[in-house]
């Protein structure tokens, strides 16, 4: 028993120590895994709405977007790697902001352990993340401005860049510098004045001049729960187990200093969620430091019950790898597929003048790989008009109702996917109606139709 | 063997020998048990569980917890299965005498409340359904002898004594089998946070080992839970736990909490006495003894109001719990008689408590052991008829109830039954087969039964009774409709489809 214990010390000693060596490598092979998949199923290595957003707006040369920006210059073929790397660049200024903060190996690790294996990580590593990018920028800056000497002014370059996503990161870089000046009270000095009033200014120029959304997004139909908890089929968020035991975690630490002083952030990136699930990614930030929280004391805490200690925190750690997993699998299935980048590319050419209709997910990418407009764009503020506009298109019963809608929007092609196909009515809605005559299958490849409307 | 010990045992035999008089005097099963029996032949022919059926539903997925059928499987090695489905059930429901004794004994201490409330636990309308092979029968057992082994742990800080440490192994035992056994096992673990809960309220301080149990108890269950029904979470997010019921029928799965129906159904005297219970012990007593059964009363209330349990089952559970509590009743009345001038009348309270029993538990156990809903043996002999007659990829309309008997007795492929998880176009399929039992139009049922490839159509007495078809569907004509099978069930065979014509 006691030699059980030496070893299993041992290991844990060993696993502290080299964690940035292991936890690089794990989050190496988590991106690789959604990554070879596609590539073996020949589907496009990048997915998700924002991916194609940023790609079509780099092309254009039509958005301030930093990532925008950095995609326009790379080419194509190297685009994928963008996100991986800034996953791992993110990681390593992680621990050396942890090392700078002094936060113990075992939180550091829980910390980055956690993140590594939350969905809303994996998912921003494999994709193009206006969050993600936030965070890389965000964390660069602190690193540089905690440094002693005259490399602190640096971090002024990553703050200034970090305002270019939306409003919203940049009014939380805002609250983190002002939160920092204060803490470490150099609030007054010249140097905190001048970025502080930098961040701020470039907050009301990007509001006013450049017209940045308030929060980029969403690019996906919204739903609460599952785009938090990804175990219930959401495109990205927090598994179920990290879920729960950042639960216990604030339920026991409800009265410690540490936890009441990340209350506001947390109740800021919860109301931001509400409105925007888009930025699952911040909110999933305070859930992996309670979790992480929650797990340490766990661990920490002498048991009554030292087997059945042994055997939850096995459960935990077991569960939330699991729900990493079962994510990965389903990352790997993610529109677009191949059969849609070459019907697509096809369309290319036939399209005209007029939008294409598909589902609002599937916007983003055929206006990439078409370079034409589509009927819904989610992500630009009318978000539950567009809403109910697909569901009146897709579940109208009568030609008299549709026709009328599909002029109005000025629709010239419709796109289906076998998802859309499976999860639309075929007996009622916009499938049935397709038999209409004003309706013309142009293309159908692989159980994808793409249908021209004639005016 | 001491007088207690023989009343038990003498409740038990007498629990068990109606239930099973019942059970082999009524033919056949109920109908959701065919599906369960179909598992058990499979698990039998095969080792596994039938997770991809190609006959339900014309072919699709499916995720069940097994442990019930495995455990099954076991008996109907050695006694044919018929037999085992009749015997292991009754047997099992009938062990719910001895749990509820012994769970009424350690919260009261009180031998006569506890003996009575083992007889209620014997007789409760709700839980004879002597005739129904499902998974109740070995959950509501499991789960109040893993009840029995909490309560047992309490007391004790450390859980260092080695009774304690016995009771300890019993309980992860029991919870991992409870936890392969039903998804309702969560009724339990919200009884847990209830009870935490209230011990809180209540000032109590909680045994620290005992909140390790608990905790360990909540991710082992979710763990498990995750790892059956990943597909079902993933597919169908929160909806899961309506269990993709069409929404035309989701109120008699999950109807509205109807204390009314509740009392019908738990019987009268144990339902008023377990309120008495669960108010004093709440309210005026504060009696820490029966919290945890206090909080799983609550915990069943709240999930059935709010409709996320169906309430049948949160009834049967329910029920269980007010006839143990019914000995904390009888111990209170009894106290009460002796306080007061009424203490002379004190010898006749266990011959009326006995009485008023026998005419709430086992008259109204009774009538619903008779009156179980299952199909006729001449209902039966026509499905076995398909099995010999129909080829061997055909579909078949009966109603919902009767899906499983397309599947276990006929073997062939059926419309829908009433396991809906997993099925995308359930709703679909529902509207379609109301539509074929109500519809006048050939041409419509025609459509429809082209759609799903639907070759016999079943009516059944019970079919008609249900959609009030007086003689038999009404769009079945001599020339696009054979009548092949022509007894009280009339099994027709379609011989049209429909041909698109040019309107000239």
């Amino acid at each position: 028993m006691n030699d059980n214990t030496k070893i299993g010390d041992h290991f844990l000693s060993h696993l502290l120590y080299h964690q940035r060596k292991y936890l690089s490598l794990l989050l190496l092979i988590i991106i690789s895994i959604p990554l070879l998949l596609r590539s073996a199923a020949q589907q496009p290595l990048l997915a998700g709405g924002e991916t194609y957003y940023l790609l079509a707006a780099a092309q254009q040369g039509s958005s301030y977007n930093p990532l925008a920006v950095l995609a326009s210059v790379i080419p194509d073929a190297g685009i994928f790697l963008l996100s991986p790397l800034l996953s791992l660049a993110t990681l390593f200024l992680f621990f050396h902001l942890a090392k700078r903060l002094e936060l113990s190996e075992t939180t550091t690790f829980l910390i980055a352990l956690f993140a590594i294996l939350s969905p809303a990580f994996i998912f921003s590593s494999v994709t193009l993340s206006s969050a993600l990018g936030f965070l890389f920028l965000t964390l660069s800056g602190f690193s540089l401005l905690l440094q002693e000497n005259n490399t602190k002014y640096l971090s002024s370059f990553p703050f200034i860049i970090a305002t270019f996503f939306d409003l919203y990161s940049t009014a939380i870089l805002l609250i983190l510098l002002v939160s920092y000046f204060i803490f470490t009270k150099k609030i007054k000095g010249i140097f905190s004045v001048l970025l502080l009033v930098i961040v701020g200014a470039l907050l009301v120029i990007n509001k006013l001049l450049l017209k940045l959304p308030f929060i980029l997004g969403p690019f996906h139909i919204q739903k609460i729960v599952p785009d938090l908890i990804s175990d219930f089929g959401g495109v990205s968020g927090m598994g179920l187990f990290a879920f729960l035991l950042a639960f216990i975690s604030i339920i026991v630490s409800g009265k410690k200093k540490s936890f009441l002083l990340s209350l506001p952030l947390t109740m800021l990136f919860i109301a931001a969620f509400l409105l925007n699930t888009n930025t699952v990614l911040f909110v999933s930030i305070p859930i992996i430091c309670y979790a992480a929280a929650g797990l340490k004391s766990l661990y920490e805490q002498r048991w009554m019950l030292p087997s059945l200690k042994k055997a939850t925190l096995f459960l935990l750690i077991l569960g939330i790898s699991f729900s990493a997993v079962a994510y990965l699998d389903r990352l790997s299935d993610y529109s677009p597929s191949a059969t849609d980048q070459a019907v697509l590319s096809e369309i290319k050419s036939a399209q005209k003048n007029g939008a294409i209709l598909s589902a609002p997910e599937n916007s983003y990418y055929i206006q990439y790989f078409t370079g034409e407009k589509t009927v819904f764009n989610l992500h630009q503020g009318e978000y539950r008009k567009e809403q109910e506009l697909a569901q009146k298109i897709f579940m109208t019963t009568y030609i008299e109702d549709l026709f009328p809608l599909l002029e109005d929007n000025n629709v010239s092609l419709i796109y289906l996917n076998p998802e859309m196909k499976e999860n639309l009515p075929s007996d009622q809605g916009l499938v049935f109606l397709l038999q209409n005559e004003r309706f013309k299958l142009l293309k159908a490849s692989q159980n994808t139709e793409v249908w021209s409307f004639i005016k | 063997m001491k007088s207690s010990t023989k009343i038990l045992t003498g409740i038990f035999l007498l629990t068990l020998a109606v239930r099973l008089f019942f059970a082999f005097t009524l033919p056949e099963f109920t109908y959701e048990s065919y599906f369960h029996l179909r598992q058990v032949d499979h698990i039998l022919d095969t080792g596994l569980p039938l997770y991809h059926d190609g006959l339900s539903y014309g072919g699709r997925e499916l995720r069940f917890l097994p442990f019930f059928h495995y455990f099954t499987a076991l008996f109907a090695l050695v006694i044919p299965i018929e037999i085992a489905a009749k015997i292991i059930p009754n047997l099992l429901l009938a062990t719910l005498v001895i749990t509820s004794y012994l769970i009424g004994k350690k919260i009261t201490n009180h031998e006569t409340g506890s003996l009575l409330a083992a007889f209620i636990a014997g007789f409760l309308p709700l839980l004879f359904f002597t005739n129904a092979f499902t998974v109740n029968a070995l959950f509501l057992p499991l789960i109040f002898l893993t009840i029995y082994t909490f309560i047992n742990l309490q007391g004790n800080k450390s859980l260092k004594n080695k009774k304690q440490q016995k009771y300890l192994s019993a309980y992860l035992i029991l919870l991992l089998i409870l936890s392969l056994t039903s998804p309702l096992t969560a009724l339990l673990l919200i009884g847990f946070g209830i009870y935490i809960l209230l011990s809180i309220l209540e000032g109590k301080k909680i045994n620290r080992a005992e909140l390790e149990v608990i905790l360990f108890s909540a991710f082992f269950f979710l763990w498990v839970q995750f790892l059956f029904f990943k597909q079902s979470f993933v597919e169908q997010g929160l909806s899961f736990i309506w269990q993709n019921v069409p929404s035309r029928i989701i109120v008699q799965y999950f109807p509205k909490f109807s204390v009314g129906e509740a009392l019908v159904l738990v019987s009268i005297i144990p339902f008023l006495a377990g309120a008495v219970v669960v108010y004093r012990s709440l309210f005026q007593l504060k009696n820490k003894k029966s919290f945890l059964l206090i909080s799983l009363v609550i915990a069943t209330t709240i999930l059935s109001w709010l409709r996320l349990i169906r309430f049948k089952q949160s009834l049967a559970f329910f029920s269980v719990i007010l006839a143990i509590l019914f000995a904390s009743f009888y111990q209170d009345t009894e106290k009460y008689f002796q306080k007061t001038k009424l203490s002379h009348y004190k010898k006749y309270l266990l011959p009326a408590a006995i009485v008023l029993l026998l005419l709430s538990t086992v008259l109204p156990a009774v009538t619903t052991a008779i009156t179980q809903d299952r199909p006729s043996e001449e209902e039966v002999t026509a499905f076995l008829w398909l099995w010999e007659n129909s080829s061997v990829d055909a579909t078949i309309l009966a109603t919902l109830d009767e899906g499983h008997l397309i599947t276990y007795y006929a073997q062939r492929k059926n419309l829908i039954d009433d396991r809906f998880m997993l099925v995308k176009d359930a709703e679909q399929r529902f509207q379609d087969l109301t539509s074929l039992f109500t519809t006048r139009f050939q041409t419509q049922a025609l459509e429809i039964a082209e759609e799903y490839d639907l070759e016999y159509f079943v009516l059944t007495p019970a079919a008609k009774e249900k959609y009030n078809l007086k003689r038999g569907f009404p769009y079945t004509s001599k020339r696009c409709f054979e009548l092949v099978y022509d007894h009280e069930t009339k099994i027709y065979q379609r011989q049209c489809q429909l041909e698109e014509t040019q309107i000239t």
